[in-house]
């Protein structure tokens, strides 16, 4: 009886526990939501006007990217940014299709277009910036994924942030440009549109912890050489930096008005591998940081609360999906009273309604300000992606602990897929 | 009760989800202005481009003064020389105005915005939306400036002037007294009092770019502190009788008296949420406070 008493109390003090962490998650994203809508906004590094700008590397990683190179090379080579303060780098990382071809044919007609072909070495992200680094001039280092549309301005309008000396990292912000293709490219585009009108900006207001996101941003190139470089074994090798930064005593800055389209996935396979990859990612990034963000001079209080949280992100699924097989357990022993539909209810709603991946009202919010007004209306559909990502961020939890538990030290790159039809973009 | 409860969360949540899905229907995308750079004086610049073709395609070649503009609505231009315009006639109308020299009179009223192709002066105490001035404009005192105000060659500004959202000129913005604005804009924007010395010797040098909250930095009249860089700070900034070469940044208040910013080589921009102006500054470029936050004391 003893034991069976403790197993129970345990199970039930798990359900609460996890309730309460929602609820934790869903305050912070009613006041991110709060402070967008109502709040004084802190004022933009981009708004400086100044003739002395930095030294700047664009670096674009590809591999076999020939649906895209030529419309990500051809913005780039419009930029309004001074010609003599810039250069190109797009990294060809073991290209099988046409890719070398486009970007050689680029490199012959603008010269601040270096490219760097790789068909030797490690594969994957991290190790071709890694090597790019190498050779980058650039005090400033930018990063376009391949699929990306980066506008005439953006250049300056993220290297300019750099002019503080404790800015060590930028974030723009990303819009999909095939917003309108289906179901899922819609309810990407209202999470994008929440996790970055609102959120990124309101952590940037509040002075907290704005993400570096590996693409649509940049960093100061002789912090990262200084640290390291990138590793290459971290799959999300974003948050990895964003944490460095913060714990090195840097500033990471999230620069809203620095919009860039991208191509959001558009099928469901494809989404959930990037889910699986990203929560494996920022995972292993978990493990790593946990305690040296709670032991950070650098860091206020809020910063390392903020910080923590964001670093749990993608263990919260998980947490919640054992709390379902809790609930399960105690309903099968006999041990649940007529309020236990409403926690099982009551968990998911929190976390799909206010939890870290759909907070609703941050999605309103952030659609109200874009004067997205049809698509808003998709908001209970996010629901479903609760299901979804739950299921795919908990496979990439696994592997995480996995990757630690067998001290994985190589990792395979998944490249994303694209769907753009060849070099067209409007 | 269960089965209530997951009857009605399972089955009926499918009707709202579709009539959802419904309304959700159709084509709705962010756009991004691709070709988009940033540029100081853009309401101006867009302002004088829409109005530019559209009297180029309809007024001068069809011999027409009063068209109509495609803006971000319909508008309506009245365009030719005036003689001691009230702009009572045609209140609802856009006004560009040809005379080699114009006079807005004193206490006048415009609601819509004024484009001058040549110099123009604004008597004091005139309450008006827009100006795009092509040539030197003059204002008066206590002047209201609702939206923005340009001008290519110069601006100068009387005392106790509100400068709407932004004010800005291609050469010299001179301030008097008084005066309330959000952006500045010029090359250089000078304030009452400011005489033109050269400097032979500094009281300090400061080789870098200071990062420290708060910045409070004070030379001699005669022997101001030297900065090579920016100042970029989390509190506030408090200079006076300095020269910074570079950019000054602060995230709360900026004040600055007899102070010099960048260089006729060298655009830079002074941006705080609150900015004050006492005499003898001189700037280069850009400045930018929170809306109606920029004083010139």
């Amino acid at each position: 009886m003893a034991m069976g008493g403790i197993m129970i109390l345990v199970l039930k003090g798990y359900i609460i526990s996890v309730s309460l962490l929602c609820i934790l998650y869903a305050l912070r994203h009613l006041i991110f939501a709060y402070d967008r809508f109502m709040g004084k906004q802190k004022i933009f590094y981009g708004d400086i006007i100044d003739d002395q700008l930095p030294t700047v590397s664009v670096l674009v990683p590809m591999h076999n990217e020939e649906k895209v190179a030529s419309n990500i090379l051809s913005l780039l080579s419009k930029t309004d940014y001074p010609k003599n303060k810039y250069e190109v780098i797009p990294i060809n990382d073991h290209s099988e299709d046409k890719t070398k071809e486009i970007i050689d044919e680029f490199a012959k007609r603008y010269d601040f277009i270096k490219p760097l072909h790789r068909y030797g070495g490690k594969r994957g992200k991290p190790a071709g910036l890694n090597d790019a680094l190498k050779i980058a001039q650039g005090e400033i280092v930018l990063i376009f994924d391949a699929d990306y549309l980066p506008p005439k301005g953006i250049v300056r309008e993220l290297a300019v942030n750099f002019k503080d000396p404790l800015v060590g990292a930028v974030m723009g912000r990303v819009i999909p440009v095939n917003a309108d293709k289906n179901l899922l490219t819609k309810l990407l585009d209202l999470e994008r549109c929440g996790g970055y009108q609102v959120n990124q900006q309101s952590r940037y207001n509040l002075n907290l912890i704005p993400q570096y996101g590996g693409t649509v941003g940049g960093f100061r190139r002789d912090i990262v050489l200084e640290t390291g470089g990138f590793n290459e074994n971290v799959l999300a090798e974003d948050t990895e930096l964003t944490y460095r930064m913060y714990v090195s005593g840097y500033k990471v800055v999230y620069a809203n008005r620095a919009e860039c389209w991208e191509e959001a996935p558009e099928n469901w396979n494809v989404r959930a591998r990037q889910v699986k990859r990203w929560s494996r990612g920022h995972n292993q990034v978990m493990f790593k940081y946990f305690f040296k963000v709670l032991k950070s001079p650098h860091l206020t209080f809020f910063q390392k609360f903020d910080g923590l949280l964001l670093l749990m992100v993608y263990l919260i699924p998980f947490l919640l999906l054992l709390g379902l097989f809790d609930f399960l357990i105690l309903f099968f022993l006999g041990d649940i009273n007529f309020i236990a539909p409403v926690y099982v209810m009551l968990i998911p709603l929190l976390f799909s309604g206010f939890g870290n991946f759909a907070p609703f009202y941050e999605i309103a919010v952030g659609a109200v300000i874009d004067g997205l007004e049809k698509r808003v209306r998709l908001l209970p559909f996010l629901i479903f992606n609760f299901v979804f990502y739950s299921i795919y961020i908990s496979l990439g939890f696994w592997q995480a602990i996995l990757d630690s538990i067998k001290g994985k030290k190589e990792i395979h790159w998944d490249k994303t897929e694209r769907f753009r039809d060849k070099g067209a973009a409007d | 009760m269960i089965e209530v409860v997951f009857f009605l969360v399972f089955f009926l949540f499918i009707f709202p989800f579709a009539i959802s899905y419904v309304l959700a229907s159709g084509k709705e995308r962010l756009n991004i202005d691709l070709n988009y750079t940033r540029n100081p004086r853009y309401f101006s610049v867009s302002f004088r481009e829409k109005l530019f073709k559209a009297i180029i395609k309809d007024s001068l070649l069809k011999g027409d003064s009063r068209i109509e503009v495609q803006m971000s609505k319909k508008e309506l231009v009245k365009y030719g020389k005036f003689n001691d315009l009230t702009f009572n006639l045609y209140p609802n109308h856009i006004y560009v105005i040809t005379n080699r020299a114009f006079r807005i009179k004193k206490g006048t009223a415009v609601k819509k915005e004024i484009y001058a192709l040549y110099d123009l002066v604004i008597e004091d105490d005139c309450f008006i939306r827009a100006v795009a001035c092509d040539g030197v404009c003059k204002i008066g005192n206590d002047v209201i400036i609702v939206r923005w105000i340009d001008a290519i060659k110069s601006l100068y500004i009387g005392s106790g002037c509100s400068l709407g959202i932004a004010c800005s000129t291609e050469g010299i913005l001179k301030l008097g007294k008084n005066n309330i604005f959000t952006r500045l804009y010029g090359h250089p924007i000078i304030t009452y009092g400011f005489n033109e010395k050269e400097y032979k010797e500094f009281s300090t040098i400061i080789e870098k770019t200071i990062r420290e909250n708060p910045v409070q930095l004070e030379g001699f009249e005669d022997k101001p502190v030297y900065v090579k860089g920016d100042i970029f700070s989390d509190d506030d900034i408090r200079l006076k009788n300095v020269i910074v070469e570079g950019t000054v940044f602060s995230f709360k208040n900026i004040y600055l008296e007899n102070v010099i910013v960048g260089s006729p080589e060298r655009r830079v921009s002074v941006i705080g949420e609150r900015i004050t102006f006492g005499r003898g500054v001189k700037i280069y470029g850009y400045i930018q406070a929170n809306t109606k936050c920029g004083k010139v004391s």
